[in-house]
């Protein structure tokens, strides 16, 4: 049963509940139904049949014409009877048997119901009633007087006799009768199993009209399902082809936006794409400014002939929408990025580049009223650096910078910048007399730190220069403000000068330099360059010494022999350094170190030149342990090179050994040039000693020369001393070195000062092929 | 209660056929009895002599011819029995003697045909054998009384009701005789 519902299921798609829905009529049809077969089946198989009622009829009950035939009978048994004393031979008593039995007969109930009497008739009645008078008369009277008796009988006798005769006719008629009667029930019983039938029959149809009528019913939903799957896919259809149709009409366009296709064009391109899509749908976008605020969503409003609902329109939309977000995202993200441009990252002031375009801006507004330019540099800023570390120097910064911008607040339209490391920038146009602004941002910037737990006395240099659109260029009024403020810097530190252009014009010529060097270094113009120091026997290389390069525009790499004497009378000697310094522990932690990771020797290192301006600086000691920290470089990875003359001059303040006790190697560069001493070389705190390149290259003079080195080699080895011969450019040069005992060297034989990244490359393949082969 | 128009019509054809067939059957059968006392001399005539007291009432003439006064009839019949007598359509109580038993008396065997004769020489032919199945029984008095000559007297063969010859009215022989082997031992 389960087998065959599963079956119905699996060909209809529904269960049979649903598609032969029970109902009480169909039900009360079939039990019906039932009943009329079982009535038909009882009249055509038991007692019902006319045969059978024939026979019943006639067995169990005495017909009328069977009783008038056996009266007939009786009655000549009587007349028989009677006859007996006419001979002579008459006995009362077999008269009397035979009267009794015909009583028998006149007595039995007919099938109809009736006596037998009265089916005999009324004539033979009364013929019988005149016979028993004469039989009991013949009862009454001796026996031999009975023949007379029945001689005057004769007469009734023979009426008797006639009307027994006569019950052969009605006989005949009652048998007639009762062959109606029999058809007449035969007749009924068809009639009954004919309606029997006919209302079979009608049940059957009715059941089956009912069934039709639900199977129709059920069909015509079954196929309803299958109209409406039909539609669905269709439907799906539409919608999958519509949206393969716009994937393939945005992506082209999707592509022009990571192109940089402008976004009044995209959503032009985009609204004709779309208008061609279909007909009938009316696509509404977001106009170009609306897009430059925010993103605005794309909706479609459906005309007539669209099928689709609104879920599918807003897949629709948002597909559309992916492309006017990208195009946002992206305009977005440029316009940040133009913004970061302008911006410094530390205070999120502007930056030099968004300074010079504010005066820029502020000089071509067309305003008559002069622009004033403010540069406000922190005095001994590489002081506090050192001191307080890098940390607290940026909080200080942070400082000043919210005081700046707090004070240029009060000026409307006022731009403060961070132009540089320890400089600030203001331009404006200032409401009262610009040296009056000055002081008040000198007094607002003049304050006691607490910054990194050491008290650190901030007070600025403030620079002004005013001037108009008429008179000065933007980059003019710039330098005039920076001149001013060297001038104040070297004057007394403290105070702050106003450019004035007839009072300083030689001095500016002369401080040209000086803004140059300042230029460069906000500028970033200094780089480092790295020369590799090998192990002579085989030039494997052990560390580097790093070199400061300007590179200057249009100028190209200029060696710092011709620029330190520059940044020294700056003042800004040990910001330089301690720059330099952060830069190449940067450098060397971030990718250097790893480089010589697999070197042999004493362990791999970069050494940095330290000038006397930075040494003789109360800061310099602090300034190095808190950059190796800060960069997490190992004390033993640094070599700081001095010369011969300054780590005598420093020769007792202790600082070089704290130094070295920290882990630091110290070095004496150009040993061997001029000033030198071995007798006071062994004094000092050394790790190493790099003979000067003069030294090296007089190797190739006469013999006395050579035994002098070979006397000074044995003595710095005698020493202890590591030995570094500097400018090797000839094998030649490198075999005499080997020959003396120096093991370790560079120079262009090996390879000049390169970038870093040059750097990491040359010392790989060198450890990869292991091959000694002199580069230039 | 008829909620569907097919079901009411069904009901109605149920209706006609059921009507329609008593209608049919319009013959009206009156089962009420003539009473035989109203009109007793009517039918039965008159009262009979009864039989002699050596009168012979039954002869069965079987290997074995035996025959029987009314006196020997009554001292072997002891069983009463209610019989619907179907002549006269009435529930009557008989004392019979079993048929079977006086036969065996003859020394007729279960495979032997008989002929049972009455006084007016009415012949039923029947075999021993179907006589036994059916129960045949030789009933002696009616109600407690000698039955009247014209109600079948004074001997003649009734049947129970369960029995098929209760309706096979042939059977019945009134006013009994004779009983003759016409065939088999």
């Amino acid at each position: 049963m389960s087998l065959l519902r599963r079956a119905w299921e699996r060909i209809v798609g529904q269960d049979v509940a649903s598609f032969f829905p029970f109902s009480v009529h169909r039900l009360t049809l079939v039990v019906l139904l039932m009943l009329a077969l079982v009535a038909q089946a009882l009249l055509s198989t038991g007692l019902g049949t006319p045969e059978r009622f024939e026979r019943q009829v006639l067995l169990r009950e005495e017909s009328d014409a069977n009783s008038v035939m056996a009266v007939q009978r009786e009655s000549f048994n009587v007349a028989l009877a009677l006859a007996g004393p006419s001979t002579g031979d008459v006995s009362l008593r077999d008269v009397q048997i035979a009267r009794a039995l015909l009583g028998q007969r006149l007595s039995v109930v007919t099938q109809s119901g009736a006596t037998t009497l009265g089916n005999a008739g009324p004539q033979y009645q009364a013929a019988l009633a005149e016979l028993d008078a004469v039989i009991l008369q013949l009862g009454a009277v001796p026996n031999e007087q009975r023949g007379l008796v029945l001689q005057d009988a004769e007469e009734v006798i023979a009426v008797f006799l006639s009307e027994t005769r006569a019950l052969s006719g009605t006989f005949q008629l009652l048998g007639r009768e009762q062959i109606e009667r029999l058809f007449s029930e035969r007749a009924r019983l068809q009639s009954l199993q004919l309606s029997v039938q006919l209302t079979i029959m009608l049940l059957l149809g009715l059941l089956t009209l009912s069934v039709v009528h639900t199977v129709g019913r059920g069909y015509r939903r079954v196929s309803q399902q299958l109209e409406l799957q039909r539609l669905d896919a269709e439907l799906a259809e539409e919608r999958y082809s519509l949206l393969r149709d716009l994937d393939a009409a945005l992506t082209p366009i999707a592509q022009a936006v990571d192109d940089g296709m402008t976004s009044t064009e995209v959503l032009a391109t985009l609204a004709t794409v779309l208008r061609a899509l279909h007909p009938g749908l009316r696509w509404r976008l977001p106009g170009p400014g609306t897009v430059a605020l925010a993103p605005v969503g794309v909706t479609i409003a459906p005309s007539g002939g669209v099928r689709l609902v609104p879920q599918d329109l807003a897949v629709l939309a948002q597909r559309a929408q992916h492309v006017v977000d990208a195009m946002w995202r992206r305009d977005h993200d440029q316009r940040a990025r133009e913004s970061e441009r302008r911006r410094d990252g530390l205070t999120g002031l502007a930056n030099r580049r968004g300074f010079n375009e504010a005066v820029e801006r502020k000089l071509c507004d067309g305003s008559p009223q002069p622009v004033t330019v403010v540069l406000i540099d922190l005095d001994h800023f590489g002081d506090i650096n050192g001191s307080i570390g890098f940390a607290g120097a940026d909080r200080i910064l942070l400082d000043v910078a919210q005081r700046l911008a707090a004070l240029g607040r009060t000026v409307p339209g006022a731009l403060v910048a961070r132009i540089a490391a320890d400089e600030f920038g203001l331009v404006l146009r200032p409401v009262g007399r610009p040296e009056a602004f000055a002081r008040e941002v000198q007094r607002a910037c003049t304050f006691l730190s607490g910054a990194g737990g050491v008290e650190a006395a901030v007070t600025v240099s403030v620079g002004l220069s005013s001037g108009s659109s008429l008179h000065v260029e933007t980059e003019e009024l710039q330098r005039q403000a920076a001149v001013a403020i060297l001038i104040a810097k070297q004057s007394d530190r403290s105070g702050f000068v106003q450019f004035d252009p007839i009072r300083h014009a030689d001095l500016a010529s002369s401080l040209d330099d000086d803004l140059a060097i300042r230029t460069a270094r906000d500028a970033k113009e200094f780089v480092m360059h790295y020369q590799p120091v090998v192990q002579l026997e085989d030039g494997a290389p052990l560390g580097c010494e790093a070199l400061v390069r300007w590179d200057r525009p249009g100028v190209g790499l200029v060696g710092p022999g011709e620029f330190l004497s520059l940044i020294e009378r700056s003042g800004s000697a040990f910001e330089f350094g301690v720059e330099n310094l952060d830069t190449v522990l940067g450098t060397w932690s971030a990718g250097l170190r790893a480089a010589f990771a697999g070197c042999q020797g004493p362990g791999p290192f970069v050494s940095v030149n330290v000038d006397a301006v930075q040494l003789g600086h109360p800061g310099f000691e602090g300034s190095v342990l808190s950059a190796l920290q800060r960069h997490r470089v190992e004390p033993r990875d640094l070599v700081l090179e001095l010369t011969e003359r300054q780590a005598v001059a420093h020769e007792h303040s202790g600082m070089l050994s704290r130094l070295r006790g920290a882990g630091v190697r110290i070095a004496i560069d150009d040993f061997g040039s001029g000033f030198s001493s071995l007798g006071q070389s062994t004094r000092l705190p050394l790790d190493l000693l790099k003979l000067d390149r003069t030294f090296v290259a007089s190797l190739g003079g006469d013999v006395r020369e050579q035994q002098l080195f070979r006397d000074v080699a044995q003595f710095a080895l005698t020493l202890g001393l590591e030995l570094i011969a500097e400018g090797i450019e000839t094998e030649a040069v490198a075999a005499t070195l080997r020959s003396a005992g120096i093991r370790h060297g560079q120079g262009f034989l090996y390879s000049r000062a390169v970038p870093a990244d040059q750097l990491i490359t040359w010392v790989r393949r060198r450890l990869r092929t292991g091959v000694v082969v002199p580069t230039r | 209660v008829v909620r569907s128009p097919s079901l009411a019509v069904a009901m109605f054809c149920l209706a006609f056929a059921v009507v329609g067939c008593s209608v049919t059957g319009d013959h009206v059968m009156d089962d009420t009895p003539p009473d035989p006392t109203a009109d007793g001399s009517v039918y039965g005539g008159f009262p009979v002599d009864p039989p002699a007291p050596d009168e012979v009432v039954l002869t069965i003439e079987g290997p074995v011819r035996i025959d029987f006064t009314m006196a020997e009839l009554e001292a072997l019949a002891v069983i009463d029995v209610l019989i619907d007598e179907p002549f006269v359509r009435r529930r009557e109580t008989y004392r019979v003697v079993l048929l079977r038993d006086l036969i065996e008396r003859a020394g007729i065997g279960p495979d032997a045909s008989v002929t049972t004769i009455a006084l007016n020489d009415y012949r039923y032919d029947d075999s021993v054998m179907a006589l036994r199945e059916a129960g045949a029984m030789l009933a002696v008095a009616r109600d407690g009384a000698p039955i009247p000559m014209d109600a079948g007297g004074p001997i003649r063969l009734v049947y129970p009701g369960d029995s098929t010859y209760a309706s096979l009215l042939d059977a019945w022989n009134w006013s009994l005789r004779t009983i003759r082997v016409v065939e088999g031992p």
